[in-house]
């Protein structure tokens, strides 16, 4: 089968697969060193971890410009076989596909992990299990650049749930702590939702097309014929004849894929667990639950996109715009200065998978990779406020206030000034103003969307418009909840700590280096500039003209057929949505922020910033409460299914244990019982025998005294004993 | 005149032919005038070779006895000596025992410390044996009561000699005159008997018909008391109750070769004697009486197998242990012969035969623990079985078989010989046979407490001070020789049943 994939395999691209192999086994290694000996090594083997990972990164980065825009490499391998009843074997491959977003994934991927692993020996110093962290870390990295790299989705599913595993123990490092158990915990389940759809997904297509391969599936999808309700596959891989595949069940197929994607993004209605997620530590929350996994939905989206019909992109798109304004409208009403971030991250990810739906599948792209850089970035920073945060308090012995409370804090401009400057372009990008890279990507897929809505709409069904109303109200949203958040954190003055001195690392120096320079670097990369020569247009993004669907499938977007080229055309035709995008989209953002100034300003005035109370009023209570989600399926599932087992358990118990118990007991008054016979009855009798033995054995010894006298009384005395036993008889 | 010079020549011819019948016992004799005359000079060398001089004299008679054995296929029992001796297949078996015994007897005498340092009387020991072996020898071919006693008395005051064989000993002393006390007894008893016998009888020769037709008029309890006196001698040698007061002293205070061959071979020949005794009343007495013996005979087996195994349940000297054992074994043995039938002298004869090898075995093993290791009781065997490995699994085989437990021929013996009563049961219905066979294998239970708790003591026990180990390597030769025959009969029992099934065809 592996020939229809790899015709012309060159040496180089061998090696290119082999080094690619070492990257991701790199951080394995070394992972896997340090939660075995991590503790006998030298400062724990941090350095171990964090060198391997550069490796990888390095080596990542002679990847990328080995294929960037030059070659993609599909190298596979033989995995294992099955037999069938009809003496045909199945045969498995496996294999590394690395094309443009694959090396481009690797490297951001490594990169992040790298600087996040930097800041990490200062944050997480003198954790006990420090050694297991950067284990974990390892072990995560491993999993990650996995899914970037697997070929077939059933490998790529094996790494989906080793990531879900390794997110779920550094969510819950902190083990002691109930609610870091209880997010880890709730993590690790809703994740397992989604999982189902997928694999459910998986072997749909797998029923269809008798392949796992990415590249051969997408080949056979791409030879297929819409014919309205079915779709006509003339010749499929291993098929003799052409085959004629429902519109519905591939439309659920596709779905089933996409399910993957809503647990592992934290899309509606399964984004709940992000929020919780923050519980793990920040430098964790920054690579994790912002940067690379929760990417991972969408990267899978990306290397799908075939496989989904225009009905399943509408769903997504729906689905997506949704999320990005349910994570907006929440991130509002949140004080914690990380859940406003991980509400922030779930909108973001929201514009991520509308992006997809809506046929922009370049700009999604493009704003996974500026996301990275600019979330990881406001995590980290986040990162060093709260290490300064706990730092006072520690100084303080202050165990009451809320450390992560934006309430509580207040003019780190001055106090943390170079941390504020890594800070702004970040939440610039974020907020998507000019110059800066979110701009770019957001500006992108708003375009898409807009022009989705348009084509779409032809009809006169102007419902479509929907979609882009949501994008462009979360960007004022963005704005809002961000200029929030930077007005609490950076202005006025320090409310719980006076003296600037103790949220400081020392008088000279704000913070140690090793936090600082990380943060740097993704500021600098929070620029617009890097990722397009022009920091106005996103066409000439390198980065989006890199992962173009045209270059990443190929020219072949599958089952939606002429859905993308169309929009292109019409986005094309229409050429005043492009530049209204960019105007009304700067526009919304500065208002989002003029209304957060507004709302802090006259926070300020109320004198309300100190007191830590959930908000009272409607709305904001319903963001505040997240709109209910997980009262909702605390009452609608957990609860219902809670009473569930707790019925089965008190059948179990009432009627089950019962009954065994009463045979129980029953059956101990009759060994009772037996136990007495045993031992008055049957015990007695040996007793009885064993004492007349002794009995016995004792006269034979008195006979024996001595005394040959005795000895002849004896005899005789026996003799006549014999001889009247014989006259008894 | 003439007729009496004629049979006078008559006996005479017959006399003289007579000797060759004799043959074992002549070589016995001549070897034992051959060491009294040796035990004259007092050339160490001469001393040292005595022990090899007797064996080879036993030897010369054992090869004698091999060449009689040899073809009696089709022969008949041949009485001489004017109707005193027999020479039939049982009494030449028994004599093929009493020369391995013999045998045994010597070679445990040479790796007995006691018998070589500072041990005058050498010479006799030895030539004591000799004679004793005669006796045997001569009690086993012996039909004639007078003839009996004299033969039961030569080896009577043999034993008493060998007893008190180291005479610096002062529990041998004891023993020797508690034993010469008691033997005295049992004979005078004996003899008692045998003065009624030969009154009421008419004869003295007990495989004349017509000495038991004379008897077969006796009331039933005085042909009893009859009876019961003559067998107290029987059942002084074979150590049955109530005549097995001697054995426990005995036991104690002889020399362990000289102890290991009382529990065999006097045994052998008193069984031999009661075989006779027994086959001529099933033959040749009336019924009624027929069925009072053996209801005798069962009341002395269940006496003995009571007393031995009970009572050996007390013990902690190993010796006194064995001597109650050796009563229970005569307990098994009168068991089977309590049915007066001819098919139970196969499995006594095979039961007698493994009990040579096992008492041989077990004697050594006393006399190594005793005089290479200084352990006297049984709790101070604790822990030597794994300080000597060899000597430890050689002693579990040995008491394995004593019990009677498979893979040994203890086991085979006495699954024949336990076979054999409830064959005699189902053919005769006798109740008693059944209250034997049952009570048998009750006390084979017991029996396997007291002969466990040895290898117990050798294995599982902690041994709390530790000595310096000795070499025991010609004792493990011999130990592991001796225990040899106890498996290859578990495993090839026909080749010994088959030579007994023709040794009692050529008996009467």
């Amino acid at each position: 089968m592996n020939q229809v994939a790899a015709p012309l395999l060159t040496p180089e691209q061998n090696s290119l697969a082999l080094w690619a192999l070492l990257v991701l086994v790199l951080p394995l290694i070394a992972g896997g060193l340090l939660l075995l000996f991590g503790k006998k090594l030298t400062r724990q083997g941090d350095w171990l971890a964090i060198a391997a990972t550069g490796l990888a990164f390095f080596l990542s980065l002679y990847l990328f410009f080995q294929v960037w825009e030059k070659q993609a490499v599909h190298v596979t391998w033989p995995w294992f076989q099955l037999a069938t009843g009809n003496t045909s074997i199945i045969s498995f491959t496996t294999g590394v596909y690395l094309d443009n977003l694959a090396v481009l994934m690797l490297v951001i991927v490594t990169f992040i992990s790298l600087l996040v692993q930097v800041f990490s020996v200062i944050y997480m110093h003198g954790e006990w299990r420090y050694h297991h962290y950067f284990g974990y870390l390892g072990i995560f990295t491993f999993s990650m650049l996995g899914i970037v790299l697997s070929d077939n989705l059933l490998l790529l599913f094996i790494f989906w749930e080793l990531v879900g595993f390794s997110s779920y123990l550094l969510i819950g490092f902190w083990y002691e702590k109930d609610a870091a158990v209880l997010a880890g915990k709730k993590a690790f389940l809703f994740n397992r939702v989604g999982d189902i759809g997928f694999l459910f997904g998986i072997f749909l297509l797998y029923t269809y097309f008798h392949t796992f391969d990415l590249i051969l599936l997408k080949n056979a999808i791409a030879s297929g014929v819409n014919q309205g309700n079915n779709f006509l596959f003339p010749a499929i891989t291993g098929q003799a004849d052409a085959i004629t595949l429902s519109y519905t069940w591939l439309t659920l197929a596709g779905l089933g894929i996409f399910c993957g994607c809503v647990g592992k993004s934290a899309q509606f209605p399964l984004q709940v667990w992000l929020p919780d997620a923050m519980e793990g530590p920040t430098p964790v929350s920054s690579l994790i639950h912002a940067a690379t996994m929760v990417a991972a939905g969408v990267y899978l989206l990306s290397r799908c996109f075939p496989f989904f019909t225009e009905d399943a992109l509408l769903v997504i798109a729906i689905i997506g715009g949704l999320t990005a304004l349910l994570g907006a409208l929440a991130a509002t009403a949140q004080y914690d200065i990380k859940k406003i971030l991980a509400f922030s991250t779930i909108s973001q990810l929201g514009y991520m998978v509308m992006g997809m739906g809506v046929g922009a599948h370049d700009a999604s792209l493009l704003h996974l990779v500026t996301h990275a850089f600019f979330k990881a970035s406001l995590f980290l920073n986040a990162g060093i406020v709260i290490h300064a945060m706990h730092h006072a308090a520690h100084e303080f012995s202050d165990e009451h206030s809320d450390v992560q409370d934006i309430r509580n804090m207040g003019g780190f401009r001055k106090i943390l000034p170079f941390t504020f400057y890594a800070y702004i372009p970040a939440a610039a990008a974020l907020v998507g103003l000019p110059l800066f890279s979110g701009f770019l990507s957001k500006d992108a897929i708003l375009t898409g969307a807009w022009g989705w809505a348009g084509f779409k709409s032809q009809n006169g069904n102007l419902l479509y418009y929907v979609i882009p109303v949501f994008a462009f109200g979360s960007v004022l949203l963005t704005g809002f909840y961000m200029a929030k958040h930077c007005f609490y954190i950076f202005f006025g003055e320090s409310k719980l700590y006076k003296e600037p001195e103790l949220l400081r690392e020392n008088k000279t120096a704000e913070a140690s280096g090793l936090l600082l320079v990380p943060v740097a670097i993704l500021a600098v990369l929070s620029l617009a500039f890097f990722f397009s020569l022009n920091p106005f247009n996103y066409a000439g993004s390198w980065v989006m003209q890199g992962v173009s669907w045209q270059k990443l499938l190929m020219e072949q977007p599958g089952l939606s057929g002429g859905l993308l080229p169309a929009i292109t055309t019409y986005l094309h035709e229409a050429s005043y949505i492009s530049l209204a995008t960019a105007i009304l989209s700067i526009l919304l953002a500065v208002v989002g922020i003029w209304l957060g100034w507004l709302s802090y300003k006259k926070a300020v005035a109320a004198g309300g910033l100190s007191t830590i109370t959930a908000p009272t009023s409607g709305f904001s209570r319903l963001a505040y409460r997240h709109f209910y989600l997980d009262a909702f399926y605390e009452k609608v599932i957990i609860n219902p299914f809670m009473r569930l087992s707790g019925g089965a358990a008190a059948f179990d118990k009432n009627f089950i244990d019962y009954s065994l118990n009463t045979f129980a007991k029953i059956m101990v008054v009759l060994a009772k019982l037996i136990g007495w016979v045993d031992r008055w009855l049957v015990d007695g009798t040996v007793h009885l025998l064993v004492k007349v033995a002794g009995v016995t054995g004792k006269l034979g010894r008195f006979m024996q005294n001595g005394k040959v006298q005795s000895y002849y009384i004896f005899s005789l005395l026996g003799l006549i004993l014999l001889f009247l036993y014989i006259l008894a008889f | 005149m003439n007729i009496t010079a004629q049979s006078l020549i008559t006996s005479l011819t017959e006399i003289l032919g007579s000797f060759a019948f004799l043959g074992p016992e002549l070589m016995l004799v001549l070897f034992f005038l051959l060491i009294v005359a040796l035990d004259l000079f007092k050339s160490k060398l001469i001393k040292a070779s005595l022990p090899w001089v007797a064996l080879t004299g036993i030897l010369i008679s054992l090869i004698s006895q091999i060449y009689f054995l040899n073809n009696i296929q089709g022969k008949q029992a041949k009485i001489f000596f004017s109707g005193l001796l027999i020479t039939d297949g049982l009494a030449l078996y028994a004599g093929l025992l009493f020369s391995v015994a013999g045998i045994l007897t010597i070679v445990l005498s040479v790796l007995s410390k006691h018998l070589q340092v500072k041990f005058s009387g050498r010479g006799e020991y030895y030539a004591y044996i000799l004679v004793l072996l005669a006796g045997l020898n001569l009690m086993a071919k012996s039909v004639n009561l007078l003839m009996l006693f004299v033969a039961l008395e030569l080896v009577s005051i043999a034993s008493y000699l060998l007893t008190t064989a180291i005479k610096k000993q002062q529990d041998a002393m004891e023993s020797g005159l508690k034993y010469i006390l008691y033997g005295t007894l049992a004979s005078g008893v004996m003899l008692y008997g045998m003065s009624f016998l030969y009154g009421f009888g008419g004869s003295l020769s007990f495989l004349d018909t017509a000495f038991w037709a004379n008897l077969s008029r006796l009331d039933s309890p005085f042909f009893l008391v009859i009876f019961l006196l003559t067998f107290a001698g029987f059942l002084f040698k074979i150590a049955a109750a109530p005549f097995h007061f001697w054995a426990p002293d005995v036991y104690e205070g002889a020399p362990a070769p000289i102890v290991a061959f009382f529990a065999t071979a006097p045994k052998i020949a008193g069984f031999v004697v009661i075989i006779r005794f027994l086959l001529q009343i099933k033959n040749n007495l009336a019924t009624t009486l027929q069925d009072d013996v053996m209801l005798l005979v069962g009341g002395i087996s269940l006496l003995s197998l009571v007393i031995g195994n009970f009572t050996a349940l007390w013990q902690s000297r190993a010796r006194r242990l064995l001597a109650y054992s050796s009563v229970a074994h005569a307990g098994f043995l009168l068991a089977a012969l309590a049915a007066l039938a001819t098919n139970s002298i196969e499995a006594v004869l095979f039961y007698l035969s493994v009990l040579l090898f096992m008492n041989f075995g077990i004697f050594l093993l006393v006399q190594v623990f005793e005089e290479r290791l200084q352990i006297f009781d049984i709790k101070g065997l604790a822990g030597q079985g794994k300080t000597y490995p060899l000597l430890g699994v050689l002693a579990i085989i040995i008491l394995i078989s004593l019990t009677g437990l498979p893979p040994t021929a203890g086991f085979t013996s006495k699954l024949l010989l336990f076979t054999n009563i409830w064959q005699n049961y189902s053919a005769t219905g006798n109740q008693l046979l059944l209250t034997l066979l049952l009570v048998g294998l009750l006390l084979t239970g017991v029996a396997f407490f007291y002969y466990i708790r040895i290898p117990y003591f050798l294995f599982f026990k902690r041994n709390l001070n530790p000595e310096k180990k000795v070499v025991l390597g010609r004792e493990d030769i011999v130990l592991a020789f001796i225990s040899f025959p106890l498996l290859l009969f578990f495993f090839q029992p026909a080749w010994l049943t088959e030579l007994i099934r023709q040794v009692v065809l050529y008996s009467i």
